[in-house]
């Protein structure tokens, strides 16, 4: 083992050493997505999962519209879900690699702007390999401000007066009333923030609501979450540092997919971490990053007492040199992480500790070719992980080309999903009735990927990009499941084969046309398609989940800084989902293997009043009215409308 | 909404009053003209609506308010009273001594059916609804103006809720107070 890591950690030096020698940055912009606090206003984003439905490259999933997952080009649903990072500070929120973003307890009125990786990168010393959502939160002015927030929403579709009549219908979904308060003091030397933030949604819809009484023994279907984040920011002589800490409690029905329906469960977070910056000089500076989290998913009252009975706590830390010249720069860093699981279970093993070294160089060609090459090595216990990612771009005769070439190694000890897990001796499923089989054990997975972009010279007000890519993937393990449907509670249940080393590509073109027909309205139409090419039978049945074809249509109208309206059209084509294919017969068709296509329209309106210290916002989401759902046994969504209200206090409009 | 963006795709109602510089303030007596299915169940009432108007960026904005008195339409059912609370945009031409106007509504449709609940179900229930408004206005004075408008609404209910009504009443203009502009602006 010690040659193995000996081996690789020369390997690292060397390639990171060559390409340093050879290459040719600045950030990419390929695979990076900034949404700024004003683009995210103007959308009539109250929620930190909202953003998921305006991330162009990720094909959106969820069972009870609170909790979102993502899949992409760069894996599967069932796969590793996007990182969260806030303020430089990596989170852990994840639970079985199910990460809930509105477990974060940041405030929307405190967010300067969201950095959404799409694509493999290293950032902040981690490697970027299924999607990273990096929240900043603003910098406060001198002396005292805060702010308020407040929203609620109500889908359409209530019985009204037809509850009298033989047309009634159940009561539907109502969202909120979601509050959060802020307060904070600013100086010179830096601030201090507190916020506190709570959010509550309701499980009715006809498709959850029958199971979820069920196991909860009534008809009291609310999520809550509640949390606080308090933030410090201090500057010594040439240093930053930066203290975050914070919690949230979580009533969720958590979805357990191989078990088959929701569980009712308390999650906790705890969360410490701090960074901070030393710099020496114009160009050098030493990071650091260190953290602490408590990741726990407790009892919570249910008809059928089932208890995940699982925590984990998290520590890592990390030191980072940076140089950043004009033309060449390098950053490289070291890091530990440790990750220990609290149980009833007797684990094989609960503790796991990794070691990653990176490095990223960039260099700046003469203002017309980017380069910006990186590398990390993980060392497990047991494996080794390399990781790399070359991005370029260069530009001539106003054509600008980008690429994004990256290869990527997943060790089991940092894969969360719950079959590792399994393995390690946590039998919840095998306890409940879940029949688990392996095929083949579960090893290194390894990915290639390929992304070249290209967009001509901008003609008028009109811009265009197009992008294509490619990836390989080896060593895949891909989850099925024949559920059977329980009709007397509207569960499912089914055996669980779990595939290794499944093999084969997924390839895609994404075109983007921008149009600004004038100063004031702003559009943006992007169609992307993808599927899997020559992948082996149970990999290949497994992209069926995710949409081949995306559309969609952004359109922003800005009548003045005060006020605008904001529309959002997607269409995601019909999904396959195999685990489902028994159900449909056995539940009369009312859950069907055939996802049909989504066709969304959103339309807000944004409206500041009394000096811009007030903000009114209104969303109309599926405007058109036509019922939709994200997941085959998820919710159904019909025209939803949402208000939100915010004051702000000594604090500038972002 | 589709009114919303004709309005603004046509540059018909361009604004040239000041935001927010003046109140329109109108009452009219709103008749039911067709209600659809609704109609087999109930029969909404002569109601009355009160709405503010103020200019905007484009055409002006309105805060209104409808409320009824809904008349069963079968023996085993009773009435209720229903309020429709909207916030609207509208677009107004002008073709002296009428004003045209079309605009696009929505808002709250609250229901109380009172006692009415006792039987099973809910007293309050309320469910977005959208409407169409067009109006011609004719000045009396210059402060004082008679309009007939009609509206086409949708309650997004399960079962959806169409309703046409006809409405006449007047309208008296005033000057915003200073606050006020200071609020809205």
């Amino acid at each position: 083992m010690r040659a193995a890591r000996r081996r690789a950690i020369w390997t690292l030096a060397l390639v990171v050493g060559a390409l340093a020698a050879l290459a040719p940055s600045t950030r990419a912009t390929l695979g990076r997505v900034v949404l700024h606090a004003e683009d995210l206003r103007r959308a009539g984003v109250t929620r930190l999962a909202d953003i998921v439905l305006l991330v162009e490259d990720w094909r959106p999933t969820t069972v009870d519209g609170f909790t979102w997952r993502g899949a992409s080009s760069l894996g599967l649903y069932d796969g590793r879900q996007w990182q969260v990072q806030v303020d430089g500070k990596p989170l852990a929120i994840d639970i079985f690699a199910t990460s809930a973003l509105n477990r974060v307890p940041v405030s929307m009125t405190q967010i300067d702007s969201i950095e959404v990786f799409t694509l493999p990168a290293i950032h902040n010393g981690r490697f970027v390999d299924a999607g990273l959502i990096h929240v900043h939160t603003i910098r406060l002015p001198a002396g005292w401000s805060g702010g308020a927030r407040v929203f609620a929403g109500n889908e359409t579709g209530e019985p009204g007066p037809y509850q009298f009549t033989e047309l009634r219908t159940p009561n539907v979904e109502r969202i909120g009333p979601d509050y959060s308060l802020d307060a904070a003091r600013g100086g010179r030397a830096g601030f201090a923030r507190a916020t506190y933030a709570a959010l509550r949604s309701y499980a009715y819809d006809n498709a959850t609501a029958t199971r979820n009484e069920a196991i909860v023994g009534g008809t009291d279907l609310h999520l809550d979450v509640e949390g606080g984040m308090g933030r410090a920011r201090l500057r010594i002589g040439e240093s930053d540092h930066d203290v975050l800490i914070g919690g949230s409690r979580f009533d969720d029905f958590y979805f357990l997919k191989p078990y088959g329906r929701e569980i009712p469960a308390r999650a906790r977070t705890t969360l410490l971490a701090a960074s901070g910056r030393l710099r020496m000089g114009a160009s050098r500076s030493v990071s650091y990053r260190v953290g602490y989290s408590r990741n726990e998913v407790a009892y919570r009252q249910n008809a059928l007492s089932l208890d995940l009975d699982w925590a984990y706590d998290r520590t890592y830390g990390e030191l980072e040199l940076e140089y950043a010249g004009a033309t060449n720069g390098v950053t490289a860093g070291f890091g530990v992480e440790r990750t220990e699981v609290e149980t009833a279970f007797e684990l094989g093993r609960s503790k796991l500790e990794t070691a990653r070294v990176y490095a990223d160089t960039y260099h700046r060609g003469g203002g017309r070719l980017e380069n910006r090459i990186g590398a990390l090595l993980l060392l497990g216990e047991d494996d080794v992980a390399f990781n790399a990612v070359w991005q370029a771009s260069a530009q001539t005769r106003g054509h600008r080309l980008e690429a994004n070439l990256s290869y990527a190694e997943r060790v089991p000890e940092c894969d969360d999903r719950i079959w590792y897990w399994d393995e390690r001796g946590y039998e919840f499923l095998g306890d409940n009735g879940v029949e688990i089989t392996r095929h083949g054990s579960l090893d290194v997975a390894r990915r290639a990927s390929a992304d070249f972009a290209w967009r001509p010279p901008a003609a008028r007000q009109v811009t265009c990009e197009a992008r294509i890519f490619w990836r390989f993937l080896w060593d895949q393990y891909v989850e099925r499941q024949g559920y059977q449907y329980d009709a007397t509670d509207k569960s499912f249940l089914g055996p669980v084969g779990l595939f290794a080393g499944e093999r084969g590509a997924v390839a895609g073109v994404k075109l983007a046309v921008n149009v600004n027909a004038s100063k004031n309205l702003e559009t943006r139409l992007v169609y992307e398609f993808q599927s899997d090419v020559g992948a082996d039978a149970e990999l290949a049945a497994a992209w069926d989940a995710v949409a081949r074809h995306h559309f969609r249509v952004a359109a922003r109208y800005t009548v003045n800084r005060k006020f605008g309206l904001w529309a959002l059209f997607s269409y995601w084509s019909a999904t396959h989902w195999r685990d489902y294919e028994a159900v449909e017969i056995q539940s009369g068709g009312e859950y069907a293997v055939r996802l049909p296509a989504i066709a969304l329209l959103d339309v807000g309106l944004d409206k500041w009043f009394w000096h811009e210290r007030v903000r009114g916002n209104v969303l109309f989401r599926n405007a058109l009215d036509r019922t939709v759902r994200f997941h085959p046994v998820g919710a159904t969504f019909d025209l939803t409308v949402f208000l939100q209200i915010e004051v702000l206090w000594g604090m500038p409009r972002p | 909404m589709l009114a919303f963006v004709a309005g603004v795709a046509s540059g018909s109602f361009a604004q040239t009053r000041e935001p927010f510089s003046t109140l329109a303030v109108s009452a009219d007596v709103v008749a039911n003209v067709a209600s659809g299915r609704f109609g087999d169940y109930w029969d909404p009432g002569v109601g009355l609506r009160v709405d503010v108007e103020t200019p905007f960026y484009l055409g002006a904005v309105q805060l209104g308010l409808h409320v009824c008195d809904n008349h069963p339409g079968r023996a085993d059912l009773r009435d209720f009273w229903s309020g429709y609370i909207y916030l609207g945009w509208m677009g107004e031409r002008r073709l002296a001594p009428f004003r045209l106007s079309l605009g696009a509504l929505a808002g709250n449709f609250l229901m109380d059916f009172g006692e009415y609940s006792l039987e099973g179900g809910k007293r309050f229930e309320s469910e977005l609804a959208a409407s169409a408004l067009a109006g011609v206005a004719c000045d009396v004075t210059e402060l004082w103006t008679v309009q007939v408008r009609v509206e086409a609404r949708r309650v997004f209910t399960a079962e959806k809720i169409n309703l046409v009504s006809l409405s006449v009443g007047a309208r008296r203009y005033f000057t915003s107070p200073r606050w006020l502009r200071e609020v809205l602006d």
